[in-house]
Protein backbone atom coordinates (compact mmCIF):
# COMPACT_ATOMS: atom_id res chain seq x y z
CA UNK A 1 0.00 0.00 0.00
CA UNK A 2 1.49 3.33 -1.00
CA UNK A 3 2.41 6.00 1.52
CA UNK A 4 -0.15 8.53 0.35
CA UNK A 5 -2.90 5.95 0.73
CA UNK A 6 -1.72 5.01 4.22
CA UNK A 7 -1.66 8.70 5.11
CA UNK A 8 -5.20 9.14 3.82
CA UNK A 9 -6.41 6.18 5.89
CA UNK A 10 -4.77 7.64 9.00
CA UNK A 11 -6.56 10.94 8.35
CA UNK A 12 -9.90 9.18 7.99
CA UNK A 13 -9.59 7.85 11.54
CA UNK A 14 -9.70 11.44 12.84
CA UNK A 15 -12.98 13.19 13.55
CA UNK A 16 -16.33 12.49 15.13
CA UNK A 17 -17.53 8.90 15.22
CA UNK A 18 -20.03 8.23 12.45
CA UNK A 19 -21.74 5.19 13.93
CA UNK A 20 -22.41 3.68 17.29
CA UNK A 21 -22.62 5.12 20.73
CA UNK A 22 -22.17 8.72 19.66
CA UNK A 23 -25.00 8.54 17.17
CA UNK A 24 -27.27 6.78 19.61
CA UNK A 25 -26.68 9.39 22.27
CA UNK A 26 -27.38 12.15 19.78
CA UNK A 27 -30.61 10.53 18.77
CA UNK A 28 -31.79 9.76 22.28
CA UNK A 29 -30.36 12.60 24.31
CA UNK A 30 -32.64 14.88 26.25
CA UNK A 31 -32.47 17.51 23.50
CA UNK A 32 -33.44 15.12 20.75
CA UNK A 33 -36.75 15.82 19.02
CA UNK A 34 -38.89 12.72 18.66
CA UNK A 35 -40.13 12.12 15.14
CA UNK A 36 -43.77 13.00 14.61
CA UNK A 37 -44.38 11.02 11.43
CA UNK A 38 -46.61 7.93 11.64
CA UNK A 39 -45.09 4.50 11.20
CA UNK A 40 -44.09 3.56 7.65
CA UNK A 41 -46.55 1.39 5.79
CA UNK A 42 -43.96 -1.45 5.79
CA UNK A 43 -43.18 -1.19 9.48
CA UNK A 44 -43.76 -4.35 11.46
CA UNK A 45 -46.70 -4.24 13.83
CA UNK A 46 -45.86 -2.58 17.11
CA UNK A 47 -45.99 -4.89 20.11
CA UNK A 48 -48.79 -3.82 22.39
CA UNK A 49 -48.76 -4.04 26.15
CA UNK A 50 -50.47 -7.06 27.59
CA UNK A 51 -54.05 -6.41 28.54
CA UNK A 52 -54.81 -9.49 30.58
CA UNK A 53 -54.41 -7.69 33.87
CA UNK A 54 -57.32 -6.53 35.94
CA UNK A 55 -59.12 -3.45 34.69
CA UNK A 56 -57.37 -0.23 35.59
CA UNK A 57 -58.59 1.75 38.50
CA UNK A 58 -60.27 5.09 38.09
CA UNK A 59 -57.01 6.97 38.55
CA UNK A 60 -55.03 4.96 35.94
CA UNK A 61 -53.61 6.84 32.94
CA UNK A 62 -55.23 6.28 29.54
CA UNK A 63 -54.16 3.00 27.93
CA UNK A 64 -52.01 4.44 25.14
CA UNK A 65 -49.29 2.31 23.54
CA UNK A 66 -45.81 3.81 24.08
CA UNK A 67 -43.83 4.96 21.07
CA UNK A 68 -40.31 3.68 20.32
CA UNK A 69 -38.97 7.05 21.43
CA UNK A 70 -40.98 7.18 24.60
CA UNK A 71 -39.12 8.65 27.56
CA UNK A 72 -38.84 6.60 30.74
CA UNK A 73 -42.19 6.11 32.39
CA UNK A 74 -41.25 8.26 35.37
CA UNK A 75 -38.74 11.06 35.37
CA UNK A 76 -37.04 9.45 38.37
CA UNK A 77 -36.41 6.27 36.34
CA UNK A 78 -34.05 8.00 33.93
CA UNK A 79 -30.86 6.08 34.42
CA UNK A 80 -31.36 6.00 38.18
CA UNK A 81 -32.06 2.38 39.00
CA UNK A 82 -29.60 -0.47 38.56
CA UNK A 83 -29.68 -1.79 35.00
CA UNK A 84 -32.15 0.82 33.81
CA UNK A 85 -30.72 2.78 30.93
CA UNK A 86 -32.22 5.23 28.55
CA UNK A 87 -34.05 3.46 25.75
CA UNK A 88 -32.33 3.63 22.40
CA UNK A 89 -34.21 4.48 19.23
CA UNK A 90 -34.63 0.79 18.51
CA UNK A 91 -35.40 -0.41 21.98
CA UNK A 92 -38.67 -2.31 22.31
CA UNK A 93 -41.36 -0.37 24.13
CA UNK A 94 -41.52 -0.87 27.83
CA UNK A 95 -44.31 -2.98 29.15
CA UNK A 96 -46.69 -0.73 30.99
CA UNK A 97 -46.83 -1.53 34.69
CA UNK A 98 -50.27 -2.27 36.04
CA UNK A 99 -51.98 0.63 37.67
CA UNK A 100 -51.45 0.74 41.43
CA UNK A 101 -55.10 0.06 42.01
CA UNK A 102 -55.32 -2.87 39.59
CA UNK A 103 -54.75 -5.54 42.20
CA UNK A 104 -55.70 -5.67 45.84
CA UNK B 1 -26.73 -28.53 6.14
CA UNK B 2 -28.24 -27.64 2.81
CA UNK B 3 -27.12 -27.92 -0.78
CA UNK B 4 -26.39 -24.62 -2.50
CA UNK B 5 -28.43 -24.45 -5.71
CA UNK B 6 -28.05 -21.88 -8.44
CA UNK B 7 -31.59 -21.52 -9.77
CA UNK B 8 -35.09 -22.03 -8.38
CA UNK B 9 -36.71 -23.22 -11.62
CA UNK B 10 -35.76 -24.79 -14.91
CA UNK B 11 -34.92 -22.48 -17.83
CA UNK B 12 -38.16 -23.57 -19.53
CA UNK B 13 -40.40 -22.09 -16.85
CA UNK B 14 -38.14 -19.34 -15.60
CA UNK B 15 -39.41 -17.35 -12.65
CA UNK B 16 -39.50 -13.57 -12.40
CA UNK B 17 -37.11 -13.78 -9.44
CA UNK B 18 -34.65 -15.78 -11.53
CA UNK B 19 -34.62 -13.13 -14.23
CA UNK B 20 -33.82 -10.48 -11.60
CA UNK B 21 -31.08 -12.66 -10.14
CA UNK B 22 -29.49 -13.20 -13.52
CA UNK B 23 -29.46 -9.45 -14.13
CA UNK B 24 -27.54 -9.03 -10.84
CA UNK B 25 -25.24 -11.95 -11.63
CA UNK B 26 -24.06 -10.46 -14.93
CA UNK B 27 -20.54 -8.97 -14.76
CA UNK B 28 -20.43 -5.23 -14.18
CA UNK B 29 -17.89 -4.92 -16.97
CA UNK B 30 -17.18 -7.08 -20.00
CA UNK B 31 -18.81 -10.32 -21.02
CA UNK B 32 -18.29 -13.97 -20.16
CA UNK B 33 -18.20 -16.15 -23.26
CA UNK B 34 -19.78 -19.26 -21.73
CA UNK B 35 -20.79 -20.80 -25.04
CA UNK B 36 -17.30 -20.59 -26.53
CA UNK B 37 -15.92 -23.02 -23.96
CA UNK B 38 -15.37 -26.59 -25.14
CA UNK B 39 -14.78 -28.93 -22.18
CA UNK B 40 -13.80 -31.79 -24.48
CA UNK B 41 -10.56 -29.95 -25.30
CA UNK B 42 -9.20 -30.66 -21.79
CA UNK B 43 -8.20 -33.76 -19.85
CA UNK B 44 -10.81 -35.12 -17.46
CA UNK B 45 -8.39 -34.92 -14.54
CA UNK B 46 -7.78 -31.21 -15.22
CA UNK B 47 -11.52 -30.55 -15.35
CA UNK B 48 -12.04 -32.51 -12.09
CA UNK B 49 -9.37 -30.54 -10.25
CA UNK B 50 -10.59 -27.18 -11.54
CA UNK B 51 -14.24 -27.96 -10.68
CA UNK B 52 -13.24 -28.98 -7.15
CA UNK B 53 -11.50 -25.65 -6.56
CA UNK B 54 -14.33 -23.61 -8.08
CA UNK B 55 -16.82 -25.50 -5.89
CA UNK B 56 -14.78 -24.60 -2.78
CA UNK B 57 -14.74 -21.00 -3.97
CA UNK B 58 -18.54 -21.06 -4.21
CA UNK B 59 -18.77 -22.00 -0.52
CA UNK B 60 -16.39 -19.18 0.47
CA UNK B 61 -18.33 -16.65 -1.59
CA UNK B 62 -21.58 -17.84 0.00
CA UNK B 63 -20.06 -17.29 3.44
CA UNK B 64 -19.12 -13.74 2.42
CA UNK B 65 -22.64 -13.15 1.13
CA UNK B 66 -24.15 -14.25 4.45
CA UNK B 67 -21.70 -12.19 6.48
CA UNK B 68 -22.13 -8.98 4.48
CA UNK B 69 -25.91 -9.30 4.51
CA UNK B 70 -25.88 -9.62 8.30
CA UNK B 71 -23.49 -6.70 8.56
CA UNK B 72 -25.72 -4.47 6.44
CA UNK B 73 -28.67 -4.98 8.76
CA UNK B 74 -26.49 -3.95 11.69
CA UNK B 75 -25.38 -0.74 9.96
CA UNK B 76 -29.01 0.32 9.93
CA UNK B 77 -29.22 -0.07 13.70
CA UNK B 78 -26.08 1.99 14.26
CA UNK B 79 -27.11 5.13 12.39
CA UNK B 80 -24.51 4.86 9.63
CA UNK B 81 -24.74 7.45 6.82
CA UNK B 82 -26.94 6.36 3.91
CA UNK B 83 -24.02 6.06 1.48
CA UNK B 84 -22.77 3.13 3.59
CA UNK B 85 -26.06 1.36 2.81
CA UNK B 86 -25.63 2.05 -0.89
CA UNK B 87 -22.08 0.70 -0.90
CA UNK B 88 -23.22 -2.41 0.98
CA UNK B 89 -26.10 -2.98 -1.43
CA UNK B 90 -23.45 -3.31 -4.13
CA UNK B 91 -21.32 -5.54 -1.92
CA UNK B 92 -24.21 -7.96 -1.45
CA UNK B 93 -24.93 -7.98 -5.20
CA UNK B 94 -21.25 -8.66 -5.89
CA UNK B 95 -21.17 -11.66 -3.57
CA UNK B 96 -24.35 -13.05 -5.16
CA UNK B 97 -22.60 -12.66 -8.55
CA UNK B 98 -19.43 -14.38 -7.36
CA UNK B 99 -21.27 -17.33 -5.84
CA UNK B 100 -23.29 -17.70 -9.04
CA UNK B 101 -20.18 -17.48 -11.24
CA UNK B 102 -18.38 -20.15 -9.22
CA UNK B 103 -21.25 -22.63 -9.51
CA UNK B 104 -21.78 -21.82 -13.17
CA UNK B 105 -18.08 -22.36 -13.81
CA UNK B 106 -18.44 -25.91 -12.44
CA UNK B 107 -21.40 -26.45 -14.77
CA UNK B 108 -19.35 -25.21 -17.72
CA UNK B 109 -16.62 -27.69 -16.80
CA UNK B 110 -19.22 -30.44 -17.05
CA UNK B 111 -19.17 -31.12 -13.32
CA UNK B 112 -22.23 -29.55 -11.70
CA UNK B 113 -21.42 -28.51 -8.16
CA UNK B 114 -23.63 -29.26 -5.18
CA UNK B 115 -21.62 -27.70 -2.36
CA UNK B 116 -23.04 -28.13 1.12
CA UNK B 117 -23.54 -25.14 3.36
CA UNK B 118 -23.60 -25.49 7.13
CA UNK B 119 -25.72 -22.61 8.46
CA UNK B 120 -24.00 -22.90 11.84
CA UNK B 121 -20.70 -21.94 10.20
CA UNK B 122 -21.99 -18.89 8.35
CA UNK B 123 -20.99 -16.60 11.22
CA UNK B 124 -17.28 -16.10 11.43
CA UNK B 125 -17.18 -13.87 14.46
CA UNK B 126 -18.44 -14.00 18.00
CA UNK B 127 -21.24 -11.69 18.93
CA UNK B 128 -20.21 -8.60 20.86
CA UNK B 129 -21.87 -5.18 20.96
CA UNK B 130 -23.40 -4.23 17.58
CA UNK B 131 -20.82 -1.50 16.99
CA UNK B 132 -17.95 -3.71 18.09
CA UNK B 133 -19.28 -6.50 15.88
CA UNK B 134 -19.51 -4.24 12.83
CA UNK B 135 -15.98 -2.90 13.32
CA UNK B 136 -14.59 -6.38 13.98
CA UNK B 137 -16.32 -7.76 10.88
CA UNK B 138 -15.15 -4.92 8.62
CA UNK B 139 -11.55 -5.33 9.75
CA UNK B 140 -11.66 -9.13 9.45
CA UNK B 141 -13.71 -9.67 6.31
CA UNK B 142 -12.74 -6.56 4.35
CA UNK B 143 -9.38 -5.17 5.50
CA UNK B 144 -7.92 -8.67 5.83
CA UNK B 145 -10.15 -11.08 3.88
CA UNK B 146 -11.06 -9.01 0.82
CA UNK B 147 -7.56 -7.57 0.55
CA UNK B 148 -6.05 -11.06 0.43
CA UNK B 149 -8.81 -12.14 -1.94
CA UNK B 150 -7.97 -9.24 -4.29
CA UNK B 151 -4.32 -10.30 -4.42
CA UNK B 152 -5.34 -13.91 -5.03
CA UNK B 153 -7.75 -13.17 -7.87
CA UNK B 154 -5.38 -10.74 -9.60
CA UNK B 155 -2.76 -13.51 -9.62
CA UNK B 156 -5.35 -16.01 -10.83
CA UNK B 157 -6.22 -13.66 -13.69
CA UNK B 158 -2.57 -13.34 -14.63
CA UNK B 159 -1.97 -17.09 -14.79
CA UNK B 160 -5.30 -18.27 -16.28
CA UNK B 161 -4.80 -19.75 -19.73
CA UNK B 162 -8.34 -21.02 -20.39
CA UNK B 163 -10.30 -18.14 -22.00
CA UNK B 164 -13.52 -18.85 -20.07
CA UNK B 165 -11.63 -18.84 -16.78
CA UNK B 166 -10.05 -15.50 -17.71
CA UNK B 167 -13.51 -14.03 -18.34
CA UNK B 168 -14.91 -15.31 -15.01
CA UNK B 169 -11.92 -14.31 -12.91
CA UNK B 170 -11.79 -10.94 -14.67
CA UNK B 171 -15.42 -10.29 -13.69
CA UNK B 172 -14.59 -11.07 -10.06
CA UNK B 173 -11.43 -8.93 -10.04
CA UNK B 174 -13.46 -5.85 -11.06
CA UNK B 175 -15.58 -6.27 -7.92
CA UNK B 176 -12.70 -7.18 -5.61
CA UNK B 177 -10.91 -3.93 -6.43
CA UNK B 178 -13.93 -1.98 -5.21
CA UNK B 179 -14.25 -4.21 -2.12
CA UNK B 180 -10.67 -3.45 -1.13
CA UNK B 181 -11.17 0.32 -1.40
CA UNK B 182 -14.48 0.21 0.46
CA UNK B 183 -13.10 -1.99 3.23
CA UNK B 184 -10.20 0.26 4.08
CA UNK B 185 -12.32 3.42 4.01
CA UNK B 186 -14.92 1.85 6.30
CA UNK B 187 -12.24 0.38 8.55
CA UNK B 188 -10.65 3.81 9.01
CA UNK B 189 -13.99 5.57 9.60
CA UNK B 190 -14.95 2.95 12.19
CA UNK B 191 -11.69 3.51 14.06
CA UNK B 192 -12.73 7.01 15.08
CA UNK B 193 -12.78 7.13 18.84
CA UNK B 194 -15.68 8.36 20.90
CA UNK B 195 -14.53 7.50 24.37
CA UNK B 196 -13.75 4.72 26.78
CA UNK B 197 -16.04 2.16 25.17
CA UNK B 198 -14.14 2.57 21.92
CA UNK B 199 -10.81 2.10 23.70
CA UNK B 200 -11.99 -1.18 25.21
CA UNK B 201 -13.37 -2.42 21.87
CA UNK B 202 -10.19 -1.41 20.04
CA UNK B 203 -8.08 -3.37 22.52
CA UNK B 204 -10.32 -6.42 22.11
CA UNK B 205 -9.95 -6.21 18.33
CA UNK B 206 -6.17 -5.72 18.56
CA UNK B 207 -5.91 -8.78 20.79
CA UNK B 208 -7.84 -10.83 18.22
CA UNK B 209 -5.61 -9.97 15.25
CA UNK B 210 -3.33 -12.96 15.76
CA UNK B 211 -6.36 -15.28 15.67
CA UNK B 212 -7.70 -13.58 12.52
CA UNK B 213 -4.33 -13.83 10.75
CA UNK B 214 -4.17 -17.56 11.52
CA UNK B 215 -7.74 -18.04 10.27
CA UNK B 216 -7.01 -16.43 6.88
CA UNK B 217 -3.64 -18.19 6.64
CA UNK B 218 -5.48 -21.48 7.04
CA UNK B 219 -7.98 -20.53 4.29
CA UNK B 220 -5.02 -19.75 1.99
CA UNK B 221 -3.38 -23.18 2.36
CA UNK B 222 -0.50 -21.76 4.42
CA UNK B 223 1.45 -24.71 5.82
CA UNK B 224 4.90 -23.13 6.13
CA UNK B 225 6.51 -19.69 6.05
CA UNK B 226 6.93 -17.14 3.26
CA UNK B 227 10.26 -18.60 2.14
CA UNK B 228 8.51 -21.87 1.26
CA UNK B 229 5.58 -20.12 -0.45
CA UNK B 230 7.84 -17.94 -2.58
CA UNK B 231 10.16 -20.81 -3.50
CA UNK B 232 7.51 -23.13 -4.98
CA UNK B 233 5.70 -22.91 -8.34
CA UNK B 234 2.73 -20.56 -8.20
CA UNK B 235 0.58 -22.75 -10.43
CA UNK B 236 0.21 -26.44 -11.17
CA UNK B 237 1.21 -27.81 -14.54
CA UNK B 238 -1.23 -27.98 -17.46
CA UNK B 239 -4.10 -25.76 -18.55
CA UNK B 240 -4.91 -23.13 -15.98
CA UNK B 241 -8.55 -22.56 -15.02
CA UNK B 242 -7.90 -19.48 -12.88
CA UNK B 243 -6.50 -21.41 -9.93
CA UNK B 244 -3.19 -21.40 -8.07
CA UNK B 245 -1.11 -24.12 -6.46
CA UNK B 246 -1.24 -24.45 -2.66
CA UNK B 247 2.01 -22.50 -2.46
CA UNK B 248 0.54 -19.94 -4.87
CA UNK B 249 -2.40 -19.26 -2.53
CA UNK B 250 -0.02 -19.08 0.41
CA UNK B 251 2.17 -16.64 -1.47
CA UNK B 252 -0.85 -14.43 -2.20
CA UNK B 253 -1.54 -14.44 1.56
CA UNK B 254 2.00 -13.42 2.56
CA UNK B 255 2.31 -10.79 -0.19
CA UNK B 256 -1.07 -9.28 0.69
CA UNK B 257 -0.25 -9.23 4.39
CA UNK B 258 3.09 -7.52 3.90
CA UNK B 259 2.13 -5.07 1.14
CA UNK B 260 -1.34 -4.02 2.30
CA UNK B 261 -2.91 -5.67 5.34
CA UNK B 262 -0.32 -5.03 8.06
CA UNK B 263 0.64 -1.48 6.94
CA UNK B 264 -3.04 -0.64 6.48
CA UNK B 265 -4.01 -1.88 9.94
CA UNK B 266 -1.19 0.14 11.48
CA UNK B 267 -2.38 3.23 9.59
CA UNK B 268 -5.94 2.92 10.92
CA UNK B 269 -4.77 2.63 14.51
CA UNK B 270 -3.98 -1.03 15.08
CA UNK B 271 -0.17 -1.11 15.51
CA UNK B 272 -0.53 -4.52 17.16
CA UNK B 273 -0.81 -5.94 13.63
CA UNK B 274 2.97 -5.85 13.20
CA UNK B 275 3.91 -8.05 16.18
CA UNK B 276 0.92 -10.34 15.51
CA UNK B 277 2.08 -10.98 11.94
CA UNK B 278 5.72 -11.36 13.01
CA UNK B 279 4.63 -13.99 15.54
CA UNK B 280 2.70 -15.90 12.87
CA UNK B 281 5.67 -15.90 10.48
CA UNK B 282 7.95 -17.02 13.31
CA UNK B 283 5.59 -19.93 14.14
CA UNK B 284 5.56 -21.03 10.49
CA UNK B 285 9.24 -20.71 9.73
Amino acid sequence: MRNHRLGRLALLTQGAALVGLGMTQLACGKDATPPTEPSHVNSPPMPRPEVDVAPPGPSAPPDLPPTTNAPPMNASDAGAGPGIGRPTMNAPPKKLPPAPSAKP
Amino acid sequence: MYVLKRLSGSPRDALALTAEHEAIARPRKGEIRWTDFDASAYDASELDAAAELWSQRAVQEMHSLALFTELTSQLHLLGAPLDWSGAFARMIADEVRHTDLCIRMCEALGRSAAPEIDPARLRLLAQVSPRGHVRHTIVAAFCIGETISGHMFRRALRVATVPLARDVVGAIVVDETFHGELGWELGALLMRSDGEVFDAERTMLANDLAHLFRHYASLCCVSAGPTWARGEPEVDEGSNFGTLSAAGYARAFFDAMEADVVPGLVAIGLPEAEPAYAALVSELS
